[in-house]
This record gives structure tokens, sequence and C-alpha cells, in this order.
């Protein structure tokens, strides 16, 4: 059976299944003899003992891993735990009703949901899943199989509905070959997880664990997406060969991890990492990236309820900059709005959100929250080797006003005697047309430039990506963009600057290698594409790449442009 | 002696899992009994389960009646922590 859902890790894995199901099985109602009233009460008794160990154990592995911040839900559990009327009201339904302790357990918790489900505000409504946890931690107790949960021994394919961060902690990983889960995206917990660790993943497989069973053999194929449950030999043989052209794939890659992205003719370019989550730096550091060219602070704003502290996000970037270190780190201020929005922080809405109070303007527009960020990351700066990057400058006064924020913040911190890094470099995402065109004035001002080539696109040939109907004139290869891109390149080496590309751009093969032609410095790609860009770069002359640019700059058609690097692409890597 | 008050809920969540947690270790300090009246349902102010119970949420309106020698520092810390949101942000 082939099941197809969103790839999450790549990797090809063969392997037996084992299934983490973390549903409470609605049990029966299980009548029992009124002779075993006795029995199933103290059955259930252990099993809160049980639990109540079992929370405090989590308590105290949640307080030395992350400090004491999150624990305050055990003391919540042992309380419910401890609450006599809790063991009285599951014992009296036991007796009335002569039901088995889960029946009992699950009859409770429904009259919770109800009572959860009937209240209008959601806020609490939600807040429901924090008892359900702890009713399935009981039922896990009473059944025998609770040493089950996560694989002990020998190696498995793990299928579960979803994976929280408590889940992959508690796991060994030395025991785990690949992640298969229902609910989930790319971005997801598991995803990530599955990433840092290199194993495949696909995520996103509806009632999958309705389909499998423990020890059932699996194929996965986590660069498609692509599960395949007890196969047939002639799949399971093809996909053998698979496997190996994987493995010997990744053993060429990976030779490449410690050497320097180095063209045949010795032109070293400066091989970054983006990083969109801190468990992604790990990766990085692990394929020797130069530095990370871009964090995407974006994800200590979203998925919660408040904006984060000063502290909080010092300790987050504290954390990646010493990790890298003395490798820079670029971390960029927020870049919200447009399409992406922070629950708990509304601006009214707007007919042209990317037109709108996005990215830097809205930091400008809001400055306790800019300088929040600034003073964490200056502070972040004292450990390690810190930039800080402005997104979406389109206008030289809106980069003074933005820098002397920062001045005026290490003012204060010099005042307090905080050390932060005082020569930090500051620079600014070229994406807008505007700060292209005024690259010049702005090269004087930034320490570096870096390219969004994402939005870059975008605003230069006024199309949205995402938009169906336009999608086809979203091209990186429009001779307008090339162009954008060699004023930009001009500018900055002309005042002795550094430009990088961070967009999506820089990731695919065949447009890095233009990129370099056009005499960009340094590339920041995803951790996952590092080595493959490398591998590219390793293959070419840079004189070959300098030269392409230089012919498809005098093309005036997208086309021409697109044929023209495509063959000879193929024509030096065939020949290498 | 027998104290009471009629106190707001201000955070957010309103009566949830850890909420009704703060409450009753909060509650089990003092020797009265404690009872949170709402939407005409009465809890057992130590009792977790019960508090949750009242599935009261966020701006509602409780009564705090506390009866027994400290029931009026019962009922000022009560509402302290009530105003405190819990310790929650928000």
């Amino acid at each position: 059976m082939m099941y197809k859902g969103q790839p999450a890790s790549p990797g090809i894995i063969i392997g037996k299944i084992f299934v983490i199901s973390k549903d409470i099985k609605l049990p029966q109602s299980e009548k029992i003899k009124s002779s075993n009233v006795e029995n199933e009460i103290s059955r259930l008794k252990q099993a809160i003992e049980k639990t109540k160990q079992d929370v405090l154990l989590i308590k105290e592995k949640i307080i030395s891993d992350i400090g004491n911040k999150d624990a305050g839900i055990f003391d919540a559990y042992i309380l419910f735990l401890n609450d006599r009327s809790f063991v009285d009201k599951i014992s009296k339904i036991i007796k009335d009703e002569n039901v088995n302790a889960e029946y009992a357990l699950n009859k409770l918790l429904e009259d919770y949901i109800k009572l959860f489900n009937n209240i209008s505000n959601s806020y609490l409504k939600e807040k429901i899943v924090d008892i359900k946890s702890l009713f399935e931690k009981i039922v896990k107790n009473l059944s025998e199989e609770s040493s089950e949960l996560f694989p002990k021994k020998g190696k498995w394919v793990i299928v579960a509905q979803e994976l929280s961060p408590s889940d992959t902690a508690e796991m060994d990983k030395k025991n785990i070959l690949g992640f298969i889960t229902e609910t989930g995206g790319v971005t997801s917990h598991t995803a990530i997880v599955a990433r840092s660790l290199e194993i495949p993943a696909v995520v996103g497989l509806k009632n999958i664990t309705q389909q499998v069973k423990k020890g059932d053999l699996v194929i996965m194929d986590g660069e498609k997406g692509i599960v395949i449950i007890n196969p047939d030999t002639n799949t399971l043989e093809a996909y053998k060969k698979e496997r190996l052209k994987y493995l010997i794939k990744i053993k060429m890659l990976k030779k490449l991890k410690k050497l320097d992205a180095v063209t045949l003719d010795k032109h070293k370019i400066i091989l970054n990492s983006n990083i969109e989550f801190p468990e992604e730096v790990a990766v990085a550091k692990e394929h020797n990236a130069d530095g990370i060219g871009l964090v995407r602070t974006e994800f200590i704003y979203i998925n919660r309820t408040n904006l984060p502290t000063e502290e909080e996000q010092f300790l987050i970037y504290k954390s990646i900059v010493e990790k890298m270190a003395p490798k820079p780190v670029t971390i960029r201020t927020l870049d919200i709005g447009g399409d992406k929005f922070l629950p708990y922080f509304k601006i009214s809405p707007e007919q042209n959100p990317f037109l709108g109070l996005r990215s830097i303007r809205l930091s400008l527009s809001n400055p306790s929250i800019f300088k929040t960020q600034l003073r964490a990351i200056l502070r972040a700066s004292a450990f390690g080797n810190v930039r800080i990057m402005f997104p979406m400058i389109s206008t030289v006064e809106e980069f003074i006003e933005a820098k002397n924020i920062v001045y005026e913040v290490m003012e204060d911190l010099k005042r307090k005697k905080i050390s932060f890094d005082e020569k930090i470099n500051i620079g600014i995402m070229v994406e807008v047309p505007s700060a292209v065109i005024m690259a010049d004035e702005l090269a004087k001002k930034a320490d570096f430039f870096s390219i969004g080539t994402n939005d870059l696109i975008q605003y230069t040939l006024a199309v949205d990506r995402g938009n169906a109907n336009v999608a086809a004139y979203y091209n990186p290869l429009n001779p307008a963009v090339l162009r954008m891109i060699k004023k930009t390149v001009e500018s900055a080496h002309k005042n002795f600057k550094h430009v990088s590309v961070c967009g999506e751009m820089a990731g695919e093969p065949h447009l890095a290698f233009l990129l370099l032609g056009l005499g960009v410095d340094e590339l920041s790609v995803s951790p996952a594409s590092i080595l493959q860009v490398k591998k590219l770069i390793r293959n070419i002359n840079f004189r070959d790449a300098f030269e392409v640019a230089e012919t498809v700059l005098k093309f005036e058609k997208t086309e021409e442009i697109k044929e023209f690097i495509l063959t000879r692409i193929k024509s030096y890597l065939l020949n290498k | 002696m027998r104290y009471s008050k009629k106190i707001r809920l201000v955070n957010q969540l309103g009566m949830h899992l850890k909420a009704a947690a703060a409450f009753v270790m909060t509650a089990e300090k003092f020797k009265s009994d404690i009872k949170i009246k709402y939407n005409n349902i009465v809890a057992d102010g130590k009792s977790i389960m019960s508090v949750l119970g009242l599935g009261a949420t966020y701006k509602s309106k409780i009564e705090i009646i506390a009866e027994g020698v400290d029931a009026r520092e019962a009922i000022m810390k009560l509402e302290e922590l009530i105003k405190n949101k819990f310790g929650e942000k928000q």
C-alpha cells in the first residue's frame, strides 16, 4: 500500500514500524462484576500513584533542561492527582455503574470537555488539552504496555499522530530510523527534529496510525514524501537499489563537509546558512557553513500569545552566537507584515499588506518592540561575532533612523555597563527597487548588503508569486532582476562592501552559478542545501561564471537567458 | 469570621488548569474554609477538580467566600493572586 504525504526531511529508509498511539481509546463501558469493584479501584489508585511519579520525573527533567519557567503545569497535575475528590469521583463511577477504571476516567474527562466546549471564550476552550493530556497519562498507566511507549531497543520507523517536543526529548535517538506523522507541515516540530538528526520524515499522512501496526515493513522516501507499507518483492528490490544510490550520493556530499567552497580557479566563495529555527544551527555547523547569513527572528515571535521579553530573546541569540563563534551570525530584525502576522499584535487591515506597514517600517513605528530586540541582539554580540541586518530598507533616511535607534540603545547599555560589540556591523537587506537605485548612497552608510531575492523579484516585476494568475511573471532570470542584482553588487564593491544573497535563488545550483558570475561575494542557503551548492562551487571556474553573467546581461528575454545558462552549466559539469 | 468578595478574572485564559492550581495552592495555606461562587455553582476552593469545574472565563466575576479564623487574610491573598493574573503575563 502506497501513501503520499508531505516530504519533511530527505532520506530513503527501509525498516519496521513502531506505532506511538496516544489516543485514549474510548473504552466501551466494560461491565465488571461487583466483586471486582475493589480490585478496579486499587488498579486506579496504582495508576494514579505511578502517574504522580512520572510527572515528578518529567518535571525534574524539564527544570534541569530549560529552567523553572515551564514546570508550573506539573504542579497542577500533582495537585489534581492528589485531590481526594478526584479519586472519590472516579471510584463512585466504578461502583455505581460497575464499569472499569478506563471507562470511568473517560466519563469524567468527557464532562470537562463538555464544560469547556460550552464556553464561548476560546482561550479557556483551548486549555482543555492540559486536562486531556493528564488523563491520557493515567489511562496509559492503567494498561500494562505502558513501558512500551517509545522503543527501547532495535531500530524503528516511528509512526504517530504527532510528536511533541517532550516526546522527542524522551525518545532514544539511536532507536529511530525515521518519522511518519499524521499532522504537521514542513515547519512542524517533527520535521525540524528529523532534519537536525538527518533522518527521513514524511508528515501530513492522515489516519496513517490506523492503517499500520507494529512490525509492518515500511519503505519511506523523505524527499518525495512516499511511504509504502508492506511492499511486494519487486518494489522492495527497486527501493534497495534506490537506497544504495542515495547513500552513495550522501557519502559523496559528506566528503565535502570539511572542504571549503572554492571554485576550480581558486576563487573562495563564502557559503553561509540561513536559520529559521535554533535547532538548525547544529546542521549548519555540521556542514561547515562559513557563518549564519540570516537568522529569521520571526520564530521567536510566532506560536505564542505575547511579545517575547528581552531576556528570552537574548538567551536564544546568545546560544546561536556562542555555538557559531568565531564565525559571523547575521541577525535580521523582525520581518512581519505582508503575509506573516502575530496573533497578539494586530495592525489595522490594509488594502495592500505587501506595500503596507511591514518589516522595518513596523519596527520603526513600534520603537519599544524594536528596541527590546536590538538590546537583546547587542547583548548577545558580546559572546561572538554578530551583525545586525534591517529588512526592507527603501530609503536612505529610513536606514539612518534605524541605525540611530541602535546607537541610542548602545548608549543606554554603556550607561548601565552592559557589554556588547561596539564595532558591530550593521547592514541592510536590498529587496526594494528604490534601495537598488540608491545603492551607491546606501553602500556608503551600510557595512554590508544582503539581497533578498524573493521580495526583490516581486517588487521589481510587480508580481505576487502566490497569485496563480500571474505566477508565470515571477522569474528570477528576468533580465530586469539580473540588472538589479548587478547594480547592487557594483555599488557595494565601489565602496568595498560585501554583497550576500539570502533568498531562495541562492539555493538553486544554476541560479547560484549566475549569482557568483554577477559578483556576489556570499551565498546564504538553507542548511539542507549547503552541500549541494558547495558541490557546484567546487566544480566550476569563477571565470566561466563571470563570462556567462556578462553574456546574459546583454540578453533581453527571460527564455534566452534560461536556455543559455542551462546549456552552459551542463557542459561545465559534464566536462568535470 | 466570614468574609466574601466579588472579583473579576483578568487573565486571558480564565480559570484553566494552571490558574486553578495556583488558586488552590494559595487557598491551602489557610485554615479557613474557602469557596468560590460562579453562575450559582459553589466550588470547594481547596479542590482543583472543583475549581476547574466552574469553567470561569476571562472577565467573568467570581465570588470568593472564606469562613474561619484567617478568613480575612485568605481573601486578601486570593484577591492579590487573581489581580496579578495568577502570575501569568496576560
